[in-house]
């Protein structure tokens, strides 16, 4: 059974076509947003989702966020005493995910189809098929994220023709892509993005604010506050800005210490603060604009999709740059997982489908590094020469040629990296190839270095060399930031290891950990209360007593639910 | 089998847009990404083909690639520059001209009036102003100005590097990356500004690492400076947090900028730094064992590793076969327009080449090019000359018959 997910940096969601139309799958908890978030609990079983956000407050040291920015990369994430990368902690959200749908379709789910920033390179695509794999799911097909939305807005318009914007403003991640729809095909013309701006930093911006102005009373020093404040003002700061988002002021109240800060703010405040995040909201849609030649009143609509481009602020901004409102007719956190049910339905051919063909680009430009003569016996390094070009349709494959720059050069070494800049050491190191030549005089012996893009956006090379006709496809090896088979492997067998709970212990599990949160944000009396009720339901769990249990969770529930909304 | 462009449509030649789109799509679902990868290609290199030919037929003027104006034009420019606002709307004016007596047009009054009047400082106090007051709100009135700008200053002559740079830095440039694209009436004139703006950084970096006498001679300290003071780069800040020597010199630098006013951070970049570093987000690694690929440290011996960047002009591209529509003589245009922004030290001569270039008709424009590449190929593999990457460099030496009689047909210069 091929599933649809989208991997986001705050939440994750899966999706399946069924009945001709793509739907959500709800987690054990009723929702379908499944946060991205995974901890381990006071006796080392993994929870994921929600109940781990919660703990996020009360155990930041037994807890992991936000671990997407960090896909392709050798960073570890410390779990109490174990370590993960955040390929594995992607894959234990994608393992809950896929028992989330298995419990749903009845059925095993062993393949997927994952979304991903269009912005992600080489190194973080790979991260993320090796993401899957842990999960136990063959990654069918990468799918870029504004490309998926593309595909949820073309499905439900396909008779239309028009030429959208697709402003993908996510947790972590910013895309822009443009996209053509005629005739029942989705062609994107050019992407964009940038892979480090997202509603995370609007948020981690009214922290440091908030931290900045309150660093006397808090006594701490604002640019490295302990964790536990960190992870409580993180929360309380994505509070504030949700609420600005339909009032024109909030207030913050940051427990620390057994004291209570609390910080007023306006929505023309926060606005201020961001202004460094907005201006760099234009111009990855410049670049698109750019690359599709076209002028942005070219734009038939501008679709909205990502939930940080709730924030009233990005909507006023997206209308200024565009002198126009833009389209509110889909919902911002599922237009991703939708369009990547769309596409599992397209790979498994539906009938209901057959009509639609989506095209895609590649972002970016991809080449080697090459040195050239600028004198007697001088050279220059270090010089980037793109093979394929940004925004080219793909599949895609290309050949260029390089020569023997010494007499009797043994070797070509072939450094791989993508990027626009003219230079290599700006741009980014995607691994390194060298191909043994036949020693003759310089400049007589050349290779032909083929570069094949596939539709998952990952890399093959080919290299020949001209003279003997010798062919050599190579792998790409040598990136610290790609796991090789063998690693992937043995990770497997370790998080295979992990102590999981029964999926019906982990509604409890949720309720548990969201009163430990509260707990830690109240003070005084209150704490005394929610023991007591937290000491009573305990008490009901071990009973094991369904109907009770459900009883006494409503009742707990309720008594949160009040404590919230009193606050 | 080589089949043209409108077999592999299936349809007859064509200059009907609709009609090619809609054969796209008839056969785009027999070929599919998904399915044919390889006819998926070469339905892809037909279909832009066949857009362009299309695209070229609607052309009416001269091709749009170099519309660069003459500086001697002056004329002629200065009324694109008020077309803004003038009264009639001229044809692609009709997007941004306004029907009532705009700001924006007293805007570039007030520019022109600056720049004319040698009132060079108050004109880029003018184009900040500007830029703040947000008189131009949209992308594509944004765009516009700048590009009026770099035209205006294009025009104007102004050979203080410096003053470019600086009113680069001011209309928000980024090294190397024209917001216009290739062939759009702007793009010219905004890449020399780009220059500029490279040469200013670049000096700049230099003059300031010498002034930090314990670090700035440090490996690294040139390229972290750099990325720190240059406008935004996500990549590239994020970079610096990943590797340790990067790292410290980072946090160094950031430090002395908070008492030394010599070292400006743009707002953006410290707001960044702090913040991910509040949030947690520095998390520098030990760097894997030194892959540099420079050959002096590198332990193999220089000649083993080195590599021409040489591509070979008539280059294997795949299914050019496909595409007839892309001569020889376009591509070369394309491949020199490549060259002029990326010449990292465009000299003046270089300058007035390109103007002079600029001054004559198609033709006489593409023999240039074509010689200017023999010439060059010839220099090439002979191995004696300065070589390279094609899109380094392009000379034409004047003193060279053949191409003093092709430029006897351009304007001569000012």
């Amino acid at each position: 059974m091929l599933v649809g997910i989208d991997l986001g940096t705050t939440n994750s969601l899966i999706g399946t076509f069924v009945d001709d139309k793509p739907q959500l799958i709800k987690n054990a908890y009723g929702e379908v947003l499944t946060p991205s978030v995974v901890g381990v609990d006071d006796s080392g079983a993994l929870l994921v989702g929600a109940p781990a956000r919660e703990r996020l407050i009360s155990h930041p040291q037994l807890t992991a966020a936000s671990f997407k920015r960090y896909m392709g990369t050798n960073q570890e994430f410390e779990l109490g005493n174990q370590r993960f990368r955040a390929e594995e902690l992607s894959a234990m959200v994608l393992k809950s995910l896929k028992q989330d749908a298995e419990a749903f379709l009845g059925a095993p789910v062993s393949e997927a189809i994952i979304t991903v920033p269009a912005y992600f390179n080489d190194t973080q695509r790979k991260a993320t098929i090796a993401a899957g794999k842990l999960a136990g799911l063959h990654v069918e097909r990468l799918l870029n994220e504004p490309t998926a939305a593309a595909l949820a807005h073309g499905i439900a318009n396909r008779s239309a023709e028009s030429t959208f914007l697709v402003f993908d403003l996510g947790g972590g991640t910013f895309d822009v892509s443009i996209v053509e729809l005629f005739d029942g095909i989705i062609e994107v013309h050019a992407s964009s993005g940038d892979n480090f701006l997202g509603g995370d930093d609007f948020r981690d911006q009214l922290v440091k604010v908030f931290l900045g102005e309150n660093a006397e009373a808090l006594q701490i020093d604002p640019l490295k506050p302990p964790r536990a404040l960190l992870e409580r003002t993180m929360r309380q700061a994505e509070l504030v800005k949700r609420a600005l988002g339909s009032s024109p002021t909030a207030t913050m109240r940051v427990n620390w210490e057994e004291k209570e800060t609390s910080w007023e703010l306006s929505a023309a405040d926060f606005e201020k603060h961001c202004e460094q995040l907005l201006t760099r909201l234009a111009r990855p849609i410049q670049q698109a604009l750019r690359d599709a030649r076209m002028r942005s009143n070219e734009l038939d609509e501008i679709v909205l999709v990502g939930g940080a481009t709730r924030m009233p602020m990005v909507r006023k901004l997206v209308t200024k740059l565009f002198g126009r409102f833009p389209a509110v007719d889909i919902n911002p956190d599922e237009a991703i997982a939708l369009g990547a049910a769309v596409q599992s339905a397209l790979k498994a051919r539906n009938a209901a489908l057959n009509d639609v063909v989506m095209t895609d680009v590649c972002p970016y430009s991809m080449g080697v590094e090459v040195s050239r003569q600028i004198g007697e016996k001088k050279f220059e390094d270090g010089i980037y020469s793109p093979i394929l070009e940004r925004n080219s349709h793909i599949p895609i494959s290309r050949v260029e040629r390089y020569h023997t720059l010494a007499d009797k050069q043994t070797q070509i070494h072939l450094p791989i990296y993508q990027g626009e800049n003219p230079l290599v050491k700006n741009n980014i190191l995607l691994g390194e190839l060298k191909v043994t030549v036949p020693k003759k005089p310089a400049f007589e012996e050349s290779v032909d270095v083929r570069f094949t893009y596939d539709l998952n956006g990952l890399l093959e090379v080919e290299v020949t060399v001209v003279s003997t006709g010798k062919k050599e496809r190579l792998v790409i090896e040598g990136n610290p930031g790609v796991l090789s088979r063998e690693e992937i492997n043995r990770r497997f067998e370790a998080l295979a290891q992990l102590k999981q709970h029964p999926r019906d212990e982990l509604v409890n599990k949720q309720v548990l950990a969201r009163a430990e949160r509260i707990y830690e944000e109240s003070l005084g009396d209150l704490r005394d209360l929610i023991t007591n009720n937290l000491v009573q339901f305990r008490a009901v769990v071990a009973r094991q007593d369904r109907k009770e249990i459900a009883h006494a969770r409503e009742q707990l529930e309720n008594f949160l639910n009040e404590i919230e909304r009193t606050r | 089998m080589n089949l043209s462009i409108w077999d592999v449509l299936g349809i007859a030649a064509t200059r009907n847009v609709r009609e090619i789109k809609r054969a796209y799509a008839t056969q785009l679902r027999v070929t599919s990404p998904e399915d044919d990868p390889a006819g998926y290609m070469k339905l892809r290199d037909a279909y832009e083909a066949a857009k362009d030919y299309a695209r070229h037929a609607e052309d009416t003027g001269p091709d749009e690639i170099f519309s660069i104006e003459h500086p001697d034009s002056n004329e002629e420019s200065n009324d694109e520059t008020n077309e803004e606002s003038s009264d009639e709307p001229a044809p692609e004016a009709e997007v941004r001209s306004r029907p009532r007596p705009s700001p924006q047009r007293q805007a570039f009054q007030e520019l022109d009036a600056l720049l004319s009047e040698g009132k060079l400082d108050d004109f880029l106090v003018k184009v900040q102003t500007i830029l703040e007051a947000q008189t131009f709100s949209t992308l594509d009135e944004q765009n516009d100005f700048i590009g009026e700008v770099a035209q205006l200053v294009l025009n104007s002559e102004i050979e203080d590097t410096e003053w470019r740079g600086r009113l680069a830095e001011v209309l928000g440039a980024r090294e190397r990356d024209n917001i216009f694209a290739e062939g759009s009436e702007y793009w010219y004139a905004y890449s020399e500004l780009l220059h500029s703006y490279s040469e200013m950084k670049s000096a700049a970096t230099i003059a300031h690492a010498q002034t930090q006498e314990d670090i700035g001679a440090r490996p690294g300290y040139l390229h972290v400076y750099h990325v720190l003071t240059a406008p935004f780069d996500s990549e590239r800040l994020m970079a610096l947090t990943r590797s340790q020597t990067y790292h410290r010199l980072a946090e160094i630098i950031v430090e002395r900028s908070r008492t030394d006013p010599a070292i400006v951070i743009p707002p953006e970049n410290r707001d960044w730094w702090e913040r991910t570093a509040m949030a947690g987000q520095h998390r520098p690694a030990a760097e894997p064992a030194a892959k540099n690929t420079s050959s002096s440290s590198s332990g193999f011996p220089g000649w083993m590793i080195w590599i021409l960047g040489m591509l070979i002009l008539n280059g294997i591209r795949m299914c050019n076969d496909a595409s007839p529509t892309r001569t020889t003589s376009q591509e070369q245009t394309r491949l020199l327009l490549e060259a002029v922004p990326s010449a990292r030290d465009l000299t003046p001569e270089d300058r007035l080449t390109v103007r002079r270039l600029a001054s004559c008709d198609t033709q006489t424009r593409v023999a240039l090019f074509s010689l200017g590449y023999k010439r060059r190929e010839a220099t090439d593999t002979s191995g004696t000359a300065n070589t390279g990457s094609p899109r380094a460099q392009f000379h034409l030496d004047e003193n060279d018959p053949a191409v003093a009689s092709l430029l006897a047909k351009c304007k001569p210069p000012p």
